[in-house]
């Protein structure tokens, strides 16, 4: 027997896993070499001295540390979830809010109101509300034009324009509906 | 079923009491095997604690068919190996020229001073001097009393790898030991002192 095979036999021999017969033949090969005798002690030594030592053991209150550890994490979450509720949400009531004052300036923006602030001098306000009112009376035209003639809706629905104008309407009542829903699951996690 | 296996079940429909349970029957394996792979009660503790917020997060990914403990070792034993070549690195890139405080330990936990019996210390050492994935099997083998195929499933590797690892590290455990005991000895003695001779005129 080699001594590198020794060695390994060694090792297997402390966890049992020799048989009878290559027991005998690593134990003939012990008596016959010191090298090897003098590591199979050491090793055998080493083996009951960890064997002896205890398992080490936590703090008591192991468990209790991991169930706040868990709670905080999902708290965070939590909180994470809910602001980015909040940001999507705001955009979407910004998104509708937007659409009604356009079209609220545009039934309003008619010859007196609109007399007195050009009289006023103001002209860049004046340009920039006339550019927001056309915007304003298109989307006012089409929305009563759809309102008066039903017929008309097969025709819009055709048109890449009317698409855009359903996007953007289903983009904010979703993004709105979703911030309420977010809102209430808070509100029944705060006041359970 | 058994009933770690209810305890994962009821965990996964959000029972926090069955994580609980789960966590009392794995803690000191798991936080063993940490103390012994970082040789640090404070650092053992925050790589338990992380191993069972892994467990609890990743629980979905858990397939039944494998052992329950086999799997939480595992990740026990990943996150330590990782955290050992961390540390590593942070080392290599740290300055040369700071103060080697690690070393002395951390006497600020209580309890080490009830872990640090002359016999605990000698076997932190001597682990320390293992390579971590060394340290690993010697570790699952004595403390958690695993066969090779078991301890197989927990690295990941194959069992003839499990053998020659342990033999491997054995073998360097004692050399580690045979080269003490020879300082033990009369002339070992002198041999040191010689040394501490040497270094008081040198430095």
């Amino acid at each position: 027997m080699q001594c590198s095979e020794s060695s390994e036999w060694m090792s297997l021999h402390l966890d049992g896993l020799l048989d009878q017969e290559q027991a005998l033949r690593l134990e003939a090969h012990l008596a016959a070499c010191e090298a090897c005798r003098q590591e199979w002690e050491a090793m055998r030594w080493l083996s009951s001295f960890l064997k002896a030592e205890p398992v080490a053991a936590p703090k008591p209150d192991f468990t209790a540390r991991i169930a706040l550890r868990l709670r905080q994490r999902e708290a965070r979450r939590r909180r994470l979830h809910s602001s980015i509720g909040v940001l999507i949400g705001s955009v979407g009531l910004w998104a509708l809010a937007g659409a009604a004052v356009l079209l609220l300036f545009t039934m309003l923006w008619q010859p007196p109101i609109r007399v007195v602030l050009l009289e006023a001098g103001l002209a860049l306000i004046n340009d920039v509300l006339s550019t927001l009112a056309v915007l304003g009376q298109a989307l006012y035209a089409a929305a009563y034009a759809l309102a008066v003639r039903p017929a008309l809706w097969a025709q819009a629905f055709d048109g890449k324009a009317w698409l855009l104008l359903l996007g953007y309407a289903f983009l904010a009542l979703g993004l709105t509906a979703l911030w309420m829903r977010i809102v209430f699951q808070r509100r029944r996690y705060v006041f359970p | 079923m058994d009933q770690e296996g209810q305890w994962v079940a009821e965990t996964l429909r959000g029972d926090q009491h069955a994580f609980a349970n789960l966590v009392d029957a794995y803690k000191v394996a798991v936080y063993n095997l940490c103390y012994r792979m970082l040789g640090s009660a404070s650092e053992a503790e925050d790589a338990a604690q992380e191993t069972f917020v892994r467990v609890y997060t990743h629980l979905r990914a858990y397939n039944p068919q494998q052992k329950f403990s086999s799997w939480i070792l595992a990740i026990a034993a990943h996150y330590c190996i990782d955290h050992l070549r961390r540390q590593r690195l942070k080392w290599l890139s740290l300055d040369e020229a700071l103060p080697l405080s690690p070393l002395a330990g951390d006497p600020e936990q209580p309890e080490n001073a009830a872990m640090e019996r002359e016999s605990c210390l000698e076997i932190r050492n001597l682990l320390q001097s293992l390579p971590a994935e060394y340290r690993l099997v010697i570790a699952l083998r004595y403390w958690q009393d695993l066969s090779y195929a078991e301890i197989a499933q927990v690295v990941g590797t194959t069992e003839s790898a499990i053998k020659s690892r342990l033999h491997r590290a054995r073998q360097m455990l004692a050399e580690r030991v045979i080269a003490q005991r020879r300082l033990e000895t009369p002339w070992g003695q002198q041999l040191q002192q010689g040394k501490r001779v040497i270094n008081n005129a040198v430095l």
